[in-house]
């Protein structure tokens, strides 16, 4: 597999050297701690209002739950910025593995859906009257399905990867 | 005093052996009661054993470690013992989790439904009887006097699952470790989103949300937490020392016990039903609030201490 060579040179930039083998507590399982937490964050409401846009939990009301669109962001943006920091400390393992780019294409819909959820169903003024858009069964399901293969996407990242580092097979 | 896993494992392992015990024949005897007090404690009582179970089994391996190579010690007896303790737990945390269904849909109407009844009869009594031949076996390692000269132990074992075996099984496949960590990550995305929108809510953030509802997502945090059980047990089986001494994840351990008592402190005391009454833009009182803010502390600190299971190996020294 051809890799290319600027990969090569960001790994040994100081940034991407320390990340790897730093034996700090502030290393590469920092940022992969802050990399589950902002899943957590983002993906686990974002199930909850998709099973209650499915039909369960009927009783909590919707309209509130617009609330937890914003700690979905936070949980986003710190998954986007944790996932930088991952990608420059083993850029050529993430770069070469077509399971990667899987996995930004999975995300990138499920928040593309997360979006239309929250226009569709929650910034609709007739919210109040309890009527939810026709297709939020077939969004929400989608959220489901996205969020559960990006989740295994990212999972099998370090089992489908053909280097560890440039020149360094994966196992 | 000198604390290690031997002395943990025989301090726990009352725990499974009584609390099956205990559990059965209060179970048994609420049938003749005429309140749901008995059957409820009952109950509670798998619930908690189930928890305690874990840890039990899971101290077992520093405690192997520590004695095979002692005089008079047999590592065939020590194996044996492990393989009836890997069957014998998947019918306690079963039970438990009956139990936990039974619990949570007896708050309303105030009885457990009948199949459940029935399914916690077969499972506990399976459970004791398992936990029995278990406790047998554990003792049989080092009290020659108790052993059984008939043969008969070693006829049950043909039954139970070898240990050897069950770890080479687990780690046989790079794609059954993936699927399982998979999975482990789903529970906790169900634990954490259901989990998580009761306790904020409770300590004041989406004030709009009445709590009573947010209830009913419970049964599916706890739901994924069963699926993170199940696939923590069988990860340990197939790579116990890995497991064993690393602090991270005996650290991980205690918090998730801690934290299922912080639901069982938030469902079984008052903070329960002040809450129930909590309406849309009110406030909930300050002892649910520090459940809720103590619960949520927890849940987090055991993704983060799983997060450092890998780099933390061998952190304790043997």
């Amino acid at each position: 597999m051809a890799v290319a060579p600027f990969l090569n040179e960001l790994e040994h930039t100081n940034l991407s050297t320390w990340l790897r083998e730093s034996p700090s507590v502030f290393g590469f399982y920092f940022v992969l701690v802050f990399h589950t937490l902002g899943l957590s964050l983002v993906v686990g409401p974002n199930v909850v209002i998709d099973l209650r846009l499915l039909g369960l939990f009927r009783e909590i009301p919707l309209a509130p739950l617009k609330r937890w669109f914003n700690v979905m962001w936070v949980g986003f943006c710190i998954n986007a910025i944790s996932g930088i920091f991952l990608v420059l400390a083993y850029p050529v393992k993430a770069l070469t593995n077509p399971v990667f780019f899987l996995k930004l294409t999975f995300i990138a819909v499920a928040v593309w859906i997360m979006q239309r959820i929250k226009k569709q169903v929650f910034d609709d003024s007739s919210l109040a009257a309890g009527v939810i858009a026709s297709n939020a069964r077939m969004l929400a399901m989608s959220s489901i399905a996205l969020w559960a293969a990006a989740i295994t996407a990212g999972r099998l990242l370090a089992y489908t990867c053909s280097y560890l580092v440039y020149g360094v097979p994966c196992e | 005093m000198h604390v290690d896993f031997t002395h943990l494992h025989l301090l726990l392992n009352h725990f499974p052996i009584l609390g099956t015990l205990i559990g059965l024949v209060l179970f048994l005897t609420s049938f003749f009661a005429n309140t749901q007090d008995l059957r409820r404690s009952s109950l509670v009582i798998f619930v908690v054993t189930a928890l305690l179970t874990i840890p039990t089994f899971m101290t077992g391996i520093g405690a192997q470690v520590k004695m095979v190579d002692q005089p008079g010690i047999s590592l065939a007896l020590i194996q044996r013992h492990e393989g009836a303790a890997e069957l014998a737990i998947w019918f306690v945390e079963i039970t438990g989790a009956l139990a936990l269904i039974g619990l949570w849909q007896s708050s309303r109407p105030p009885r457990p439904p009948r199949w459940n009844v029935l399914a916690i009869l077969i499972f506990s009594l399976v459970g004791v009887a398992l936990m029995a031949r278990t406790g047998n076996t554990g003792g049989d390692i080092r009290h020659g006097e108790i052993r059984s000269t008939s043969g008969i132990s070693e006829r049950i074992a043909s039954i139970e699952p070898s240990p050897g075996k069950f770890t080479s099984l687990m780690t046989s496949s790079k794609w059954w470790w993936a699927f399982m960590m998979d999975m482990h990550f789903f529970g906790l995305v169900l634990l954490i989103g259901t989990m998580g929108i009761l306790n904020m809510r409770v300590l004041g953030f989406a004030k709009q949300l009445p709590i009573a509802p947010l209830n009913k997502l419970i049964p599916w945090g706890i739901a994924g937490f069963g699926i993170n059980l199940v696939s923590g047990v069988l990860a340990f089986i197939g790579m116990p020392l890995f497991y064993t001494y690393d602090i991270a994840f005996v650290l991980k351990m205690v918090a998730i016990l801690i934290a299922a008592g912080t639901l069982a402190l938030y469902y079984l005391t008052a903070a329960f039903r002040d809450c129930e009454a909590i309406g849309p833009g009110q406030d909930a009182p300050m002892k649910a609030k520090f459940i809720a803010a103590t619960s949520l502390i927890l849940w987090f600190a055991v993704i983060i201490l799983g997060r450092y299971i890998q780099p933390l190996q061998d952190s304790i020294p043997h």
